[in-house]
């Protein structure tokens, strides 16, 4: 397996190499702002390391998708499907680098994210004093940062889940799509529309489960009434993520890993037994 | 060594491999004849495990092909396989990596022998030089089964001799071989067995000594695919 994932890590290193270099060159222009105080320019920078983080999000997954239909379209998959493993290995090692891809990118991001933060809070002395003091605040009323630090990560790991889950529908389809019309130039069609019709499909069962909305809306009011403290009302915002959202999500991030899981054994089944190259 | 029953390969209405039985014996090199289209790399993949039969069987001493077997095959495409940012050196790593009966010293000696340079991009390859390339990595294996698809397709004359005196290196170690090519004539003084393809069925095969009564390969092959066609299959069968 260790080999396999070398193998999809070193096809994707020249553009993950380009990634990493956009992101460097705008926390340059960050830093630099920052450091000549040019605060038209920091807001920019900001807002494009922002934009570019997600969008590094969204191509290391597109990037998943669009290497295993080429690999399944060209000659250069013979490389990895003549090897001695089997395709339950192969399309593992895959989900496998696409997840490790995916969560180095959000260490590395959100490590860069926390490090601007804290050069923020250091060099506008009195809005990070102000942020500091609300925290100490917080946590005299009882709620931690803490709190909405592990929410967040939760809703980031489903999020994370979700963006899986429809690369996964995606390998799907376009295994199944390249099984029945291989020799079509047309396939990308049937496996398009597959993929649109799954989508919706697990959206559909999604739209199934209980919504935390009701809830929320009724939580909103009371904090909204004007009879709660700022601190009351924070707290009822860290009760709500708690005790409303994230078992709201639950079942949604359940159907998200069968996905997952369904499309694994889903495709090395057919890449067994089916494909051809 | 290598027993291939009843196996039909189907692209939507059109049989490419038709019905084929055939057994491979072990230590033989065998030459796969025909035209293009006859079937012989569909039947080569087929062996490789790239393409899945429609229906049949392929057993490797008595195994049907899968992850085991591959191990023991090494099949040289006669298209380019290797991902573009791959150098010389990089695809001989690869192969070390996954094929445990792979040498690497013997990959780099094959690759001075034909004047390739490991630093070299894939990308930057003639079509003579991947055709040298394709052939170190394959020839670089110690596989029970060696397959050659068109091992001289596309590669000049000087580099044709040089790909026929490697051919004829890994004969002298006794693995079993198969090859397909349009070139009979160059490679028929290292060919034990003939099998002649034609439009997916297996027209005529014998040893080149019994088939030597009708005439050479090359003979042979002008009359199976030239106009006296399928009835002189049968005459020679007769």
């Amino acid at each position: 397996m260790f080999r396999l994932l070398k193998v999809e890590f070193r096809k994707a290193r020249g553009a993950m190499l380009a990634l990493c270099g956009i992101t460097s060159a705008l926390e340059i222009y960050f830093l630099a702002a920052l450091h000549g105080e040019w605060e038209e320019h920091l807001a920019i920078a900001a807002f494009l390391l922002v934009i570019s983080g997600f969008a590094a999000a969204m191509f290391v997954f597109i990037r998943g998708i669009t290497s295993y239909s080429r690999e399944l379209n060209s000659t250069s998959g013979y490389l990895l499907f003549m090897t001695p493993n089997s395709s339950l290995k192969i399309m593992s090692s895959k989900y496998l680098y696409t997840f490790l891809n995916g969560v180095v990118f959000m260490v590395l991001l959100g490590g860069l994210a926390f490090l601007d933060f804290e050069l923020l809070m250091a060099h506008y002395v009195e809005t990070g004093n102000t942020i500091k003091g609300l925290m100490a605040m917080l946590r005299m009323q009882g709620v931690y940062i803490d709190q909405f630090l592990y929410a967040a990560l939760f809703i980031i790991v489903y999020i994370f889940l979700m963006l899986l889950s429809v690369v996964a529908i995606a390998y799907f389809s376009i295994t199944l799509s390249h099984t029945l019309f291989r020799d079509r130039k047309w396939r990308w069609l049937p496996s398009l529309l597959l993929f649109i019709a799954l989508y919706y499909g697990i959206q559909k069962l999604n739209g199934a489960f209980p919504s935390a909305l009701g809830k929320l809306s009724i939580i909103g009011n009371n904090m909204f009434s004007g009879e709660m403290s700022d601190a009351e009302v924070v707290a009822e915002v860290s009760d709500a993520l708690w005790q409303v959202v994230i078992p709201s999500l639950l079942p949604p991030a359940g159907v998200s890993l069968g996905v997952i899981l369904a499309s694994l054994f889903g495709c090395s089944a057919l890449l067994e037994k089916k494909v051809s190259l | 060594m290598l027993q291939i029953n009843h196996l039909i390969r189907r692209y939507y209405n059109r049989a490419a491999v038709d019905d084929v039985t055939l057994t491979l014996d072990s230590g033989k090199t065998y030459a796969l004849l025909g035209p293009n289209g006859s079937g012989k790399t569909t039947l080569m993949k087929m062996i490789a495990g790239l393409v899945k039969p429609t229906s049949g069987e392929i057993l490797l001493d008595n195994e049907p092909i899968g992850v085991r077997s591959k191990a023991n095959i090494a099949y040289m495409p006669t298209e380019n396989y290797f991902y573009s940012y791959m150098t010389i050196r990089d695809v001989g790593r690869y192969y070390a990596d996954f094929f445990s009966d792979f040498s690497l010293e013997q990959y780099n000696a094959s690759l001075t022998r034909m004047d390739l340079e490991p630093k070299d991009k894939i990308r930057q390859l003639s079509s003579g030089m991947a055709a040298k390339l394709r052939l170190a990595l394959t020839l670089s294996r110690d596989a029970e089964l060696m397959m050659f698809d068109e091992p001289l397709n596309g590669v000049d004359i000087l580099t044709r001799q040089q790909v026929v005196d490697e051919i004829l290196r890994c004969r002298e170690t006794g693995r079993t071989m198969l090859l397909s090519t349009h070139l009979v004539d160059e490679l028929e003084p290292s060919i034990d067995c003939a099998i002649y393809m034609l439009h997916g069925k297996i027209a005529l095969m014998g040893d080149r000594d019994l088939l030597a009564e009708r005439g050479t390969l090359t003979e042979l092959y002008l009359k199976i695919y030239g106009t006296e066609g399928i009835d002189h299959v049968q005459a020679i069968k007769g």
